[in-house]
């Protein structure tokens, strides 16, 4: 590559270039796997079946711990599932986002926690809630 | 052209809907943060300069679209209101979400802009257009937490007046449909002109001279074939048409093909030292390489400015650029650097206060429309084209900047040494493209 011309009102500079790039073309053979050839498993393909909707969410707190999460956890979120009786979710409980068990008994909804030093919550007409979306898997790294 | 006044004889299947997310960018920061629900918020430009968007409470406080922050500092403690630094990665993340899900919802969409787009919607498969409206919205709103609003008709130009009025008035619960709905000319009889898509300021002053005022006057013209065709052009007949209900806008097949790519910031304080300078446009124009690439175009031209303080440089020369041809169309990120670089360089003044830089990438080609020849090195070839790649899915899958070019200032490490950064005191986090960052919920 030369020298650009560079245009500036009305009038063109030479520029020396002072970039030099060089690349050589690789050749190989044909491996024998190549016909056997598949796509390696891609993990987001397991837990993520619709993205435009999924979050991931960091869990603080050992309080949903029986149910398999712990501090530091990371939760893969799912706002379009509907959530049904017994679903983990993330709910915004006045304004806060926590994490909790829905419970339904009859009309009724309950947010649980594992940890029974936090009461249920009662879910009335007027309590200022709402949920974020359903924890559909966790993401737990042991420590090595 | 015969033009019937009836133009409900006029049935398709087809009707067009306009989908456009309310205060988009107030939206996306209240979807990882509850609390700032019902609250005033303003989100600031790059450099924290000035007010680009508020959410519907701060346009209630009377907070003007370019406010200066410095200026409404205080206003915006005594109220309450809550400041934010522009956070693209959020934004772009949260509107590609947002098109993914009306992309399953409905037959095709063209994107309109990073917070609107158009649909195809049919009644084959929805008899009930306004149900499907609410269909879309509730369905938006539960994948992504954005509320949006809906306007369906039978031709795009009346899907945006559609749109618009649902958005304006609550009554309408953000989606309305005007197919066959006999209460559009009440709803065109109050739409001023220069509200019509298309319908530009200059058109507007000439038309007013005929006394036409509002979208239902300019619909009426549908009749005076004579007159449209004296005074209007292809446009302005097309916009006539459009609000008779009979549709000449398709869909784009597309991407809207823009004409150029423009990056342009602010530095985060003035600066005269010509490394730095270099540094910040070869940071810009790796930017603007990335876009190229990301919609399959190669570019032609580029053409950097380099903007001083006209106040204390009053010699005029406050707006100072240059640009330079490529012999063949490029992508290719060092190509387009070394002539950044090179025209910086022609165009620098010392001693002089530099405050911004803008980098525009012009005369775009899609990818395969160019012939890319291997035994020319001045050409973008496809080794440098594999490398791109490379390097754009590394910086995707790690984390913007993981693979970058030395000459954006690698060596500085840090952020905050490199004093053409932005300002962005009050940025929020980057929930979804930073795993540092996402949203944290308490076991309790």
């Amino acid at each position: 590559m030369e020298g650009l011309n560079i245009y500036q009102g009305g009038s063109v500079k030479k520029q020396r270039n002072e970039l030099k790039l060089s690349y050589k073309a690789e050749t190989g053979f044909v491996s024998p796997a190549a016909d056997h050839l598949q796509k390696p498993l891609d993990l987001e393909e397991l837990i993520v079946h619709r993205p435009a909707a999924t979050f991931y969410v960091r869990a603080e707190g050992n309080a949903m711990k029986e149910s398999g999460i712990h501090d530091g956890d990371i939760l893969v979120v799912d706002r379009s599932v509907q959530a049904a009786d017994g679903n983990i979710v993330i709910a915004a409980i006045d304004e806060e986002p926590v994490i909790r068990r829905l419970v339904k008994r009859g009309s009724r909804l309950f947010l649980i926690s594992d940890n029974p030093k936090f009461e249920p919550i009662i879910i009335h007409p007027d309590t200022n809630w709402m949920i974020w979306g359903v924890v559909t898997y966790v993401i737990h790294k042991y420590k090595l | 052209m015969i033009l019937k006044l009836d133009s409900f004889n006029n049935r398709s299947s087809i009707a067009y809907a306009m989908i456009d997310c309310n205060n988009f960018y107030a939206s996306c920061e209240r979807v990882f943060n509850p609390s700032l629900e019902n609250k005033p918020i303003v989100i600031l430009s790059n450099n924290d300069g000035c007010v680009i968007a508020r959410s519907e409470e701060a346009k209630q406080l009377g907070i003007p679209m370019g406010a200066p922050e410095f200026k409404y500092r205080n206003f915006f403690k005594k109220t309450g209101v809550i400041v934010r630094s522009s956070n693209y990665p959020l934004y772009g993340d949260m509107s590609r979400r947002v098109m993914e899900a009306l992309r399953d919802l409905t037959h095709d969409i063209e994107v309109y802009s990073i917070d609107e787009a158009f649909a195809e919607v049919s009644t084959n498969t929805h008899p009930d257009l306004e149900e499907y409206g609410r269909i879309i919205k509730e369905t938006v709103f539960k994948w992504t937490g954005l509320p949006v609003s809906v306007g369906i008709a039978p031709s795009k130009t009346l899907a945006k007046i559609a749109n618009e009025t649902a958005k304006r008035n609550p009554a309408y619960k953000g989606v309305l449909n005007l197919c066959e709905n006999p209460g559009t000319d009440h709803i065109l009889k109050k739409m001023p002109l220069q509200k019509i898509w298309g319908i530009g300021h200059n058109l507007t002053i000439r038309l007013n001279r005929f006394d036409i005022k509002t979208a239902h006057d300019l619909k009426q013209k549908i009749n005076h074939k004579r007159w449209v065709r004296k005074h209007l052009n292809v446009t302005g007949l097309r916009t006539v048409l459009e609000l008779n209900g009979f549709p000449c806008i398709k869909l784009s097949e597309a991407l809207d093909s823009r004409k150029g790519i423009l990056t342009s910031r602010m530095f985060g304080k003035p600066l005269f030292d010509l490394t730095e300078i270099e540094e910040a446009v070869s940071t810009y124009v790796s930017r603007a390489a990335e876009k190229l690439r990301a919609q399959h175009s190669l570019a032609s031209n580029i053409q950097v400015m380099l903007i001083g303080d006209k106040f204390k440089n009053p010699k005029s020369k406050y707006k100072y650029g240059a640009y330079t041809s490529f012999k063949v169309p490029t992508a290719h990120t060092p190509t387009l650097i070394n002539a950044g670089k090179q025209i910086t360089r022609s165009v620098h003044l010392p001693e002089t206060k530099y405050k911004k830089a803008a980098i525009m990438l012009t005369g775009l080609v899609p990818n395969s429309e160019v012939q890319m020849d291997l035994f020319d090195p001045e050409l973008y070839t496809r080794q440098q084209y594999t490398l791109m790649e490379c390097i754009d899915q590394i910086n995707t899958r790690h984390g913007r900047n993981t693979a970058a070019f030395a000459a954006t200032g690698l060596h500085r490490k840090n952020e905050e040494e490199a004093s053409w950064k932005m300002n962005q005191n009050f940025l929020s986090k980057r929930y979804t493209t930073e795993w540092e960052d996402i949203m944290i919920a308490k076991a309790k």
